[in-house]
């Protein structure tokens, strides 16, 4: 017993003594390391270096190389962010951010380059002064007796109370319109949450899975993601999802469950996007770095990292603009109609 | 050969004996609790180093506070210790918390005496439920620490007389050994785990060779008129692990102060 206890002592501070956990990244705050470290950093735990390759023939290594070229060890901290933010734009990815406290990088160009189908002052008008609010749903009856929701950010806490309340004071309605233009994201619990208030039976809606090491194909197993019918209220009748470009992140993830559905047409524009969840890290100067890290796919385990289409595709038409009308509200309302 | 973690299996009455053994130490040092005991409280402070690369790829420095409670019998030892840290960034933009609570209890048999000079030594079972949280991170904004070790446990004491006072100078050491901790995967969300129920390898286990740590302890008695002592002592931590492809270092040094209860 005295010899067993001897030997575990020494050995175990043998191994703690020598077998230090160290930092694995370029710690030295220079340009050239932190450009290192954001690269590797990326190139061990961004999520969708294959797809981006498939897609957009992102060669990460060959992205390395060319932005090395661009690092001087005298550059300032502006020019030094501009190379950084010009290197992570290279993924196309609204979920892949370097924060600064001067500055966001990011590439928004999903939306920025692309129609945005929604004028704000128009929308409202269809809110009109005696909407409801509950928790950040915004909701009226139209004129044809069809409920009208505004849901512009699953950032802040919908319950399922909230939801079933909504849906409650609208049940006279013939349809029901969710317009979710311009939703940046927010929580996926929220998303889950409302749209869990449209299906009477668990349904399989897509999958889920995350990185288990630093390869780019290190993937644990899709595990399917069910959405369950909601305790409270749930909608009965038909429902149609009006979508923009800035449709993203939970908005996206919203959209995809809302599409497995019977009863939901998407209308509108492609989504943005933004089928990763993203994590939080950071490089030896302090500026953050936000990457997608867990994929999120469809039911039929297809991407949709770069947006998902609607069902029926309208744009913003002018001369609406110019009746202060919203052609996809107005459109939402025909299909409702009919 | 190299075992992967992913790799080994455990099955399900290996992991329910040890989880067993790990709970019964308690249960059977119960009955050493109606000899006679020495009660002690340390309170501390000293600085501490904490890397979580689930968290962030840089260690992170700062402040620490500990307090410990300790209840010595002949041959167990019960230790409750609590600790909170306050730590910054490399670059001093971001703030993270680690906090943490342990509960220990060891058997120790005499290995030595000699004179003044008395070893012991023995297994311990070692719980420890803590937290470290970053102020910056959006959707993996904290790491849960969750473990049941059995660690060697060793107590050294030095009796001596200087000043015409009585000193006694303690060492105590304890190494995890076995058991079990909670990790999310490399690249897990919280979402997937508590909010879907997805299990990844959450559960591992450990030993010497992915938590290679120590906990060491040396403190000086100052025996005072009707039994009265004050104990001034160094504290050290060198907790380390390995689970999941995610590393983890918390060092913490410490100056603690006590008294006998």
């Amino acid at each position: 017993m005295k010899q067993f206890f001897h030997t575990i002592v020494i050995i175990g501070s043998v191994l703690a003594l020598t077998a230090c956990v160290k930092e694995e990244l370029p710690t030295a705050d220079t340009p050239q390391g932190n450009l290192d470290a954001l690269w590797q950093l990326l190139d061990e735990r961004y999520c969708f270096f294959d797809y981006k390759k498939a897609e957009l023939g992102v060669d990460w290594n060959e992205v390395h190389e060319r932005y090395r070229k661009k690092i001087s060890p005298k550059m300032t901290s502006l020019q030094l962010f501009e190379v950084c933010c010009a290197m992570i734009a290279e993924l196309k990815d609204g979920h892949v951010n370097l924060g600064a406290s001067f500055n966001l990088g990011r590439n928004w160009s999903y939306w920025e380059d692309e129609p945005e189908n929604y004028y704000d002052s128009i929308a409202r008008s269809y809110l009109g002064h005696d909407y409801g609010i509950a928790a950040s749903l915004k909701y009226t009856v139209l004129d044809d007796n069809v409920g009208y929701v505004r849901c512009e950010s699953f950032t802040n806490d919908i319950g399922h109370g909230n939801v079933s309340s909504v849906l409650s004071l609208l049940a006279p309605c013939n349809g029901l319109i969710i317009d979710l233009r311009n939703n940046g994201g927010g929580s996926l619990v929220n998303a889950d949450c409302l749209a869990s208030h449209f299906t009477n039976e668990k349904i399989l809606v897509g999958y889920i899975y995350h990185k288990t090491g630093k390869g780019h194909n290190d993937f644990s197993k899709m595990e399917p993601q069910y959405l369950e019918p909601a305790k409270g209220t749930r909608w009965q009748k038909k429902v149609v999802v009006i979508t923009n470009r800035q449709c993203f992140s939970a908005a996206n993830d919203f959209v995809k469950m809302m599409h497995c559905l019977p009863n939901v047409t998407l209308l509108g524009d492609k989504t943005g996007g933004g089928s990763g969840m993203p994590f939080t890290q950071e490089i030896p100067c302090g500026w953050s770095v936000r990457y997608s890290a867990v994929v999120t796919v469809d039911r039929d385990k297809k991407h949709i990292e770069f947006g998902i289409e609607p069902d029926v595709k309208v744009e913003m038409q002018m001369e609406d603009v110019m009746r202060k009308k919203d052609t996809l509200i107005e459109r939402a309302r025909q299909l409702l109609a009919n | 050969m190299m075992m992967d973690q992913s790799n080994l299996h455990y099955s399900n009455k290996t992991v329910r004996r040890i989880i067993f053994i790990l709970l019964l130490i308690p249960m059977c040092l119960k009955a050493q609790e109606t000899q006679e005991s020495t009660t002690r409280l340390f309170v501390g402070g000293g600085w501490a180093n904490v890397l979580d690369t689930y968290l962030s790829p840089y260690a992170y420095k700062g402040g620490t506070v500990k307090m410990m409670i300790e209840r010595q019998y002949e041959h167990t030892m019960h230790r409750t210790s609590l600790h909170v840290s306050g730590l910054e960034n490399p670059a001093g933009n971001v703030n993270e918390y680690d906090f943490g609570v342990a509960y220990g209890v060891a058997h120790h048999f005499q290995l030595l005496q000699n004179g003044a000079f008395r070893v012991k030594a023995g297994p311990m079972g070692h719980f420890y439920l803590g937290c470290i949280y970053n102020e910056r991170n959006g959707n993996n904004p904290a790491q849960a620490k969750l473990a049941l070790m059995l660690d060697a446990s060793a107590l050294a004491t030095y009796d001596f007389r200087l000043f015409r006072k009585d000193f006694q100078l303690e060492y105590s050491l304890d190494i995890p050994f076995i058991g079990f901790a909670y990790s999310p995967q490399f690249g897990q969300s919280y979402y997937e785990e508590f909010s879907l129920g997805n299990y990844d390898h959450n559960c591992v286990f450990a030993h010497p060779f992915n938590t290679p740590s120590l906990r060491q302890r040396l403190v000086i008695d100052f025996k005072f008129n009707r039994g009265r002592c004050l104990y001034l002592g160094y504290d050290n931590e060198l907790y380390q692990t390995k689970y999941n492809e995610l590393r983890h270092h918390s060092y913490s040094h410490s100056i603690i102060l006590g008294i006998k209860l």
